[in-house]
């Protein structure tokens, strides 16, 4: 019981205390998780990170369903993650209400003006990052070759490919999704 | 606004209640179980779907969801998720999209723990996850396109300099976004950024 109280503080502490998501999330986890609590050793942590990029959800959530259930199973992947929603979901209907009552005044509008170019400019960031990330051959060959060894020539068609797709046929993220993984399967499966 | 994706509107108001918070529920249930490349992908499908398929919300209403989702501690997928839920339905939509959102990582996490290890390593797996970021390269470029045509019509020009700015800045001091938003929270209130057609007429 003592072990599923503690997950719940630790990571309602974690929901309430990260600002700007994802990797900050990731953090903030690490500190308590491994420093704080010593729950998992630093390696166990990375590990931990390969695993929540792998399976699919925002990245926070996996790292608390998985921190929970490697303490205490079920109940502490429950637990953990009612903790890290629990701030999140508070704020933000409190949010949500203010914004339903003063999104036509002239002091909400005017910051929300000045806040929407944030939006763009941190997903801007993101996509770069995985732009960096589709555009590399992984794993990447060790220093000294040529220079086209270290990039991935599939993506060069197949991006702006899907890109196309999503944007004027019907095909959907999830499809998308699908269509990509499986191709990788083929080809890498192939041996390229 | 240019879409020149076909639509496929759902009207609201012919839906019964439960249908219409089940909708919710399940479009949030499907994006968290089957996206992978973590929140920011998850939060801008998020939007997207109830923007351009459902046609439930304004792009304008989304954008201004998302700076909210940004500028509140928490995960950011999920606060999206929270805040269209609530706009869309009040507390009982708020709920049904975070328990949309929440679930399928739970479910996949918690059945799967034990195996990870050696999931993790399974050569298929690998090759899968290999070709599905390009994939999740396509769906961000896509989707921040759209993004970027909205602020634009918003903000006009300096809107979209503000934001390629703000990248910069993020991409190399990730995180600065807290501070980032507050300055861009300041000068907003401050009138910098003021309308396009507020200015000319």
């Amino acid at each position: 019981m003592a072990i599923l109280w503690t997950l719940f503080i630790t990571f309602f502490h974690i929901g309430l205390l990260c600002f700007g998501g994802g990797y900050a999330v990731v953090q903030l986890a690490q500190d308590q998780t491994v420093n704080v609590h010593g729950w998992l050793t630093l390696q166990e942590f990375s590990e931990l990170l390969t695993v929540a990029e792998m399976t699919p959800g925002p990245l926070a959530l996996n790292a608390a369903s998985f921190v929970g259930a490697k303490m205490a199973g079920w109940p502490g992947a429950i637990t953990a993650t009612i903790g890290l929603i629990t701030p999140a979901w508070l704020i933000t209907s409190i949010l949500a209400y203010l914004y339903k009552i003063y999104r036509d005044s002239t002091f909400l509008t005017n910051i929300l003006q000045g806040v929407r170019p944030i939006v763009l400019g941190m997903l801007s960031a993101v996509v770069v990052t995985f732009i960096a990330l589709a555009f590399q051959a992984h794993p990447q060959p060790k220093a000294g070759y040529p220079w086209w060894e270290y990039i991935n020539w599939l993506a060069v068609p197949v991006v702006p490919l899907l890109v196309w797709l999503l944007k004027s046929k019907r095909l959907g993220p999830i499809g998308a999704i699908l269509l990509a993984g499986s191709l990788g399967i083929v080809v890498r499966g192939l041996g390229f | 606004m240019s879409n020149p994706r076909p639509q496929r509107m759902v009207d609201r108001s012919s839906l019964p209640r439960w249908k219409f918070y089940s909708l919710i529920f399940w479009e949030t249930f499907k994006i968290s179980a089957c996206t992978f490349g973590g929140g920011y992908i998850i939060m801008t499908l998020i939007q997207e779907i109830f923007v351009e398929r459902y046609g439930w919300l304004s792009r304008e209403e989304a954008l201004n969801l998302m700076a909210i989702a940004q500028s509140s501690p928490g995960p950011m997928a999920l606060n999206t998720a929270s805040l269209i839920g609530y706009k869309l339905g009040g507390t009982l939509g708020a709920s049904c999209a975070v328990a949309g959102t929440t679930i399928p990582p739970l479910v996949v996490i918690g059945v799967l723990a034990s195996y990870l290890d050696t999931l993790s390593q399974n050569q298929i797996l690998k090759n899968f996850f290999w070709g599905a970021n390009l994939a999740i390269a396509a769906i961000i470029i896509e989707v921040t396109w759209g993004i970027g045509q909205s602020v634009y019509s918003l903000g006009g020009r300096l809107g979209v300099i503000a934001g390629l700015l703000a990248a910069v800045v993020i991409f190399f001091y990730s995180g600065s976004t807290p501070y980032l938003i507050l300055l861009g929270g300041l000068l907003g209130y401050l009138g910098y950024f003021s309308r396009p057609q507020a200015k000319g007429d």
